[in-house]
């Protein structure tokens, strides 16, 4: 079955008409029996040198998925004193980590955006909150700055299905990294191996330790906006949204659909015909935070409900739509902004995964 | 009334105290196993796609590795929007590059005299830089942040010196169309600026 997805790609690359051709990015380097799948360069706060963040392996085992990166300082940076990798990334206390995980080491994920998962580090219950090079390895002392050391971090297992993430380690970034199976080799003796002397030896015994598995797997949330149509392609949790914008379908404070929604809810109804959608799709009603929460409750199942009666004479047979409304309890913005509120204001049409 | 809390201050206090803790022990594994041989090389254990190559010698390999890193290219700049708390500040973007999956930006800022990260917190992501082509707008990737609301897959920009260049940040959107050459970035945070899209470079390619 068609997705949805990939209609709208599929779209918005016709409507590009004849894209010009976009170049690549420069290549990675070479290196003679080292996988190097990507890389970034990251700072922190309290060094002014960067460092090159290697990916060497996104590797299955049972039970978990392991990371393999390396740190090292760049050439230009290759002066001063001991470089203490695991104080690099400015923000790793804050992205896709569990309950205060703290350092380089813990905030570390294999990301699909297109199933909207993201695979972060396993926890622990222990001074650090994770499974992985001891941070203290992470660096390069000072007679041996051109040192490139290699770290690992296990994270929740990555479905079989999925070939290809992205990667965040160290605050950065990576795109593209395969996801392949079994642990590399072969093992070093040192727990932050120099990058080409072997890779470091993976605890997988720590396993049954993991507090939490569940919690490893964060909800992504990725969208598109149509500006001219005035509608948003979502997926969020594994699944396929269209938010359509209230502002457009309704007054504020009515739950009547405006004479401009109709044009908004024929192209949802394209959308979801395109996508080869079948079984029963959810119309959800949200507000945002103004109001009491009683009365933005109602408000939101009344607009579900208009936008529901609205869309079924527009699909095809075999599609059941049920309406609900959320209220105010389901914001994707910040409610003190207007822009924020404007975004929460929305109909939200979930397709059937 | 259902808010989202606001912690910009506690933002930075927290990361100031992750760093510390980041730099404390450590209880990784205790009982490594040596089997370094003479020579190996990267290959996995059991499985049926082992990446098997040549067998080099063990030996250091960072310098081939760290000297081979592409170094940052300018590929655009932008002013701060003096209603923003950047203002004063220069944005400088060095990467966008995107693949079927995802596309991926990379940027920094110069500090102005006054300027300050607050518009940056990665709750915001609404505030985040959007990628405009073909007349549709591509929001910055976001998570489900653990009962604190949806943030940006994106690190937070720390930290701002005035007339010096932070370190590199990074935020996910979803992929871009197959051959989009250039996009509009649009956000309350700078003027609007054209930039480059290049592909996401592959491994072994």
């Amino acid at each position: 079955m068609k997705t949805l997805a990939a209609a709208v790609v599929a779209a918005a690359a016709l409507s590009l008409g004849a894209p010009a051709h976009a170049d690549t990015a420069a290549p990675l380097p070479t290196v003679e029996g080292v996988p190097v799948l990507g890389q970034a360069l990251i700072g922190n706060v309290t060094d002014d040198r960067l460092a090159v963040l290697t990916v060497h392996g996104v590797r299955r085992v049972e039970g978990a998925t392991v990371l393999y990166y390396s740190l090292g300082l760049r050439p230009e940076d290759q002066s001063g004193g001991n470089a203490f990798f695991n104080s690099y990334g400015n923000g790793n206390n804050y992205v896709l980590n569990q309950g205060g995980a703290t350092g380089l080491g813990c905030t570390a994920a294999a990301i699909d955006v297109s199933t909207s998962l993201a695979y972060s580090a396993l926890r622990v219950d222990a001074a650090v909150p994770c499974i992985g090079t001891p941070v203290a390895d992470l660096m390069a002392p000072a007679e041996e700055l051109g040192k490139a050391t290699v770290g690992w971090v296990l994270l929740a297992p990555v479905p079989q299905d999925i070939s290809t993430v992205d990667v965040l380690v160290g605050s950065a970034l990576v795109q593209s990294v395969p996801v392949e199976d079994g642990l590399l080799e072969p093992v070093s003796d040192e727990a932050a191996p120099a990058v080409g002397t072997g890779w470091p030896a993976v605890d997988t015994t720590r396993l049954s330790d993991v507090v939490r598995a569940k919690g490893a797997v964060f909800d992504l949330r990725s969208q598109v906006k149509d500006v001219k149509k005035k509608v948003t392609k979502a997926t969020r949790k594994g699944g396929e949204e269209i938010d359509l914008d209230t502002s457009v379908l309704f007054a504020t404070d009515k739950a009547t659909l405006t004479s401009r929604a109709r044009g908004v809810i024929a192209e949802a109804a394209r959308q979801i015909t395109a996508a080869g959608s079948s079984g029963s799709i959810t119309v959800t009603g949200h507000t945002d935070s103004n109001a009491s929460d009683a009365y933005n409750l109602d408000l939101s199942k009344r607009r579900a409900a208009a936008v529901a009666r609205a869309l079924e004479p527009r699909l095809p047979g075999g599609i059941s739509i049920r309406s609900v409304g959320k209220g105010e309890s389901e914001p994707i913005a910040d409610n003190s902004t207007a822009a924020g509120r404007a975004l929460n204001r929305r109909v939200t049409i979930t397709l059937p995964k | 009334m259902t808010t989202r809390r606001h912690a910009a201050g506690l933002l930075t206090i927290a990361l100031g105290a992750g760093l510390l803790a980041g730099c404390t022990g450590d209880d990784g594994p205790d009982d490594p196993t040596p089997s370094a041989s003479a020579s190996g090389s990267a290959s996995a254990s059991g499985s049926p796609s082992s990446t098997a190559s040549p067998s080099p010698t063990l030996q250091d390999r960072s310098a081939e590795l760290l000297d081979g890193a592409s170094g940052l290219e300018q590929i655009a700049t932008t002013k701060a929007r003096s209603g923003s708390t950047f203002r004063g500040a220069t944005f400088t973007f060095y990467r966008l590059t995107r693949s079927d999956a995802s596309t991926l930006l990379v940027w920094r800022v110069t500090g102005g005299p006054s300027s300050n990260t607050n518009d940056a917190n990665v709750r915001f992501w609404e505030r985040y830089p959007v990628l405009v082509t073909g007349g549709k707008e591509y929001s910055v990737v976001s998570f489900d942040k653990e009962n604190d609301g949806w943030s940006a897959l994106s690190n937070p920009l720390l930290p701002l010196k005035s007339g010096a260049e932070g370190p590199p940040q990074s935020a996910l959107y979803p992929p871009l169309p197959a051959g989009t050459s250039t996009v509009t970035l649009k956000s309350p945070w700078f003027s609007s600026v054209k930039v480059p899209v290049t592909d996401a470079p592959t491994a072994g390619g």
